[in-house]
């Protein structure tokens, strides 16, 4: 008999708690929490908000609501965008992958420094203590208040500026607007070359405090017959959405202020058939193909920079790319291009 | 050299991947009983045993659980064990009472025993969750134990009872609550400062 | 006086017997990686009021059906079902009427479903007061919970705002994360130890 009125008012008790579980769910829990819980699965449980909302959880919700888009995920690939059209049946927006880069190069081992700081090490603090401690007011303090908002984890600080490892960046913009000085930037993926310094000043003044600074010599523009590169307050602005590699541009630069992504660039190769015309070495930006008038001429392949040019202009067809990026028209029609 | 390698994976188990020591997770409210050894005994098997006995009833009633309110159920299943551990414990006065009465229920709602049961009862076998149990709630223990040790040396010097040292002069204040603080932290910051070095010789 | 028992009650609870400093229950919110002040106040005060509404139902529970019936054993089942029972009819009224609040709510309730901190609260409130040597009656209930829920409050506030500082600081590797906000709870747990005697005939009189 003792026993029963536990047991009668553990029963009372469960049923109430079933009762009210039963009406929470039913304002709570509604009927599309199966797709919720499917998108949500798909995207990156990292929460960092670009979306416009606060939890992965969240835009999966107002993605099945019919509130936002998918294309507002930035850091998710364009894989998971078709995933969703297969759950939910709603358009499909293709975006174009960016990447974030810094444009800075002034490590320390080539940038000046105006003073020693010792003080919290975080970039806008640092700002305030005189403009910072490099010489060129205009650089990468290598602090890393960039690191500490990445989620993805693809910012690290090497030699004392920050870089971004373009496998891990997922172009989401986090670090675009925490950098103090502005100088993170999103770029096409596709596009591997960018400009790595962005001093506003010019001449000598520059070389004083970082021997890659850009000293608005204008060699990249005159290097690049297309017009893709503008000369705007003493810094090459680079127009991405001309069909431009700017390979040229960037290997032509003399204070080498260009930063190029593909470590091992594609090589040009004489073959035999050549009959000495001389007409590549007129061609090659580097100087890199050096012979004797009438005899078979070599590329020395430390200077290439398989830019092509050569090949378009030999009259014999007596030059090869090797290597596999192959950015010009006619190297992809070529016969000799090699993959 | 097998039995080298047994031992290193034993350690690896209880230590170093062990949510316990790597993140602190559901020591909380139990660290408040570590001022002596004894008490640490008592508080740690009690979260041993509660640990098994619910882990043991949930992988025998997945079946029947609904997914939808399977915290509900975890919930009230770890309330019944602990009211069983109160009477018991009660009953042979081995805990003042004002300690008795709010630490062991509050085992009900202890992270580290949730979390776990969560991820059991999505496992398929019925006793898969003994190894994983074993192994994480030795570590507990072990943690309890280390922290009780240090705390009741240091403001006592004496261990279990038993005067080590016979000096007056103590550091008392490791038998008040912030002596559990201090305790935990330099435990966990040294046995982290292991991991790092034994990750760093491995590479 | 009642009125000095009940202000000693309430220093005692927030100073003496802090819940996370003295008490050790309820740590985990307060060791997230949270640096936000304003959060952890919202956190606080919400932890309060359902602190608050539940131990007042449990206090009804416990002298009305508990004990007429002598199954005090099981008052732990009981306060943990009433605590899920509030946390859903709070779900569900907010959703009804203030549907905007209702999505940030629905974070914070999720996490703070299983907190020990209002657990701790009601079975705290379900012991012999201190200072009376008898059973709670309601209204030190209710004055033990609020100010056990400010307690909880102000010692978040603080941990936070430790972590803030910490933000920036180079703390050496084996230290980071989890062993350094022990630690420095430790000593503001220590500094905390010096209200442990206060003499209350000097602060009220008698």
């Amino acid at each position: 008999m003792g026993i029963l009125i536990p047991v009668i008012f553990l029963s009372i008790l469960s049923l109430i708690l079933g009762i009210f579980y039963y009406l929470a769910s039913k304002t709570i829990f509604i009927s599309l929490e199966e797709n919720i819980n499917k998108i949500n699965n798909l995207l990156p449980q990292t929460n960092c908000g670009v979306c416009g909302y606060n939890s992965c959880y969240l835009f999966a919700k107002a993605l099945v609501e019919g509130k936002s888009k998918p294309s507002k995920c930035i850091p998710a690939d364009n894989s998971f965008i078709h995933e969703i059209y297969e759950t939910i049946k709603i358009p499909v927006e293709i975006k174009e992958p960016m990447i974030a880069v810094v444009h800075c190069k002034g490590d320390s081992n080539n940038s000046k420094k105006r003073f020693e700081y010792i003080g919290i090490s975080n970039c806008h603090a640092a700002i305030l203590a005189g403009n910072g401690f490099k010489a060129c007011e205009y650089g990468c303090l290598g602090l890393g208040s960039c690191v500490s908002v990445c989620k993805f984890d693809a910012i690290a600080i090497k030699n004392g500026i920050a870089y971004i490892d373009p496998e891990k960046c997922t172009g989401c913009g986090l670090c675009v607007k925490e950098c103090p000085r502005g100088l993170i930037s999103l770029i096409p993926k596709v596009h591997k070359i960018y400009l790595a310094c962005s001093n506003h000043d010019r001449g000598n003044k520059v070389k004083n405090y970082c021997s890659f600074g850009c000293t608005a010599c204008t060699l990249c523009v005159k290097a690049t017959p297309s017009g893709a590169i503008s000369m705007i307050d003493n810094l090459p602005v680079l127009d991405y959405s001309s069909g431009d590699n700017f390979v040229v541009a960037a290997y032509s630069c003399p204070s080498k202020s260009f930063n190029d992504l593909i470590k091992f660039r594609p090589k040009a190769n004489i073959d035999i058939k050549c009959d000495g015309c001389s007409q590549c070495i007129s061609s090659c930006p580097t100087h890199a193909i050096y012979g004797e008038k009438g005899r078979r001429h070599y590329v020395n392949k430390e200077k290439c920079i398989g830019c092509g040019l050569c090949l378009n202009i030999c009259p014999v067809h007596a030059i090869a790319i090797w290597g596999g990026l192959g950015y010009s028209k006619d190297i992809r029609r070529n016969k000799n291009f090699r993959y | 050299m097998v039995k080298k390698m047994k031992l290193n994976e034993l350690e690896e188990k209880i230590i170093s991947k062990n949510p316990v020591f790597i993140a602190g997770i559901g020591i909380c409210p139990s660290l408040a009983l570590t001022s002596t050894i004894k008490e640490a005994f008592i508080i740690g098997l009690s979260v041993f045993t509660i640990y098994f006995l619910s882990s043991l009833a949930i992988s025998l009633f997945k079946k029947f659980i609904p997914s939808r309110v399977r915290l509900i159920c975890h919930l009230m299943i770890i309330a019944c064990f602990t009211t069983v551990f109160e009477i018991f414990l009660g009953s042979n006065s081995i805990l003042p009472p004002e300690k008795l009465n709010i630490y062991i229920p509050i085992i009900a709602f202890n992270c580290l025993i949730l979390q776990k049961l969560n991820f059991y009862s999505t496992q398929s076998k019925i006793f898969s969750f003994l190894p994983d149990f074993i192994y994480t709630g030795s570590g507990f223990f072990i943690l309890l134990l280390i922290c009780a040790f240090i705390r009741e040396f240091l403001s006592y010097y004496q261990i279990l009872g038993i005067k080590i040292l016979s000096s007056n002069q103590t550091i008392l204040f490791f038998s008040h609550p912030c002596g559990a603080f201090l305790s935990a932290g330099i435990v966990l910051g040294i046995i982290n400062f292991l991991i790092l070095r034994k990750n760093k010789r491995q590479l | 006086m009642k009125i000095t028992m009940l202000l000693q009650l309430s220093i005692a609870s927030i100073l003496i017997n802090n819940l996370v400093f003295s008490r050790l229950i309820g740590l985990c919110p307060c060791f997230g990686k949270n640096t936000k002040l304003l959060k952890s106040l919202k956190i606080g005060l919400f932890v309060t009021c359902i602190m608050f509404i539940s131990s007042v139902a449990c206090w009804f529970l416990k002298s009305y059906i508990l004990i007429p019936l002598s199954i005090e054993y099981m008052q732990t089942i009981t306060f943990v079902v009433t605590l899920i029972i509030t946390y859903l009819i709070i779900e569900i009224i907010v959703y009804n009427f203030w549907k905007k609040t209702h999505e940030k709510l629905s974070i914070y309730l999720k996490s703070l479903t299983t907190n020990c901190a209002i657990l701790g609260v009601l079975l705290i409130n379900s012991q012999i007061n201190p200072f009376t040597n008898q059973p709670f009656s309601l209204l030190e209930n209710m004055v033990s919970s609020i100010s056990n829920g400010i307690g909880f409050t102000i010692a978040l506030l603080l941990i936070t705002g430790v972590q803030k500082r910490l933000q920036f600081s180079q703390i050496p590797k084996p230290l980071q994360n989890i062993p350094v906000a022990f630690l420095s709870a430790g000593l503001i747990s220590m500094v905390l130890l010096g209200f442990s005697n206060i003499n209350f005939s000097m602060l009220f009189g008698g």
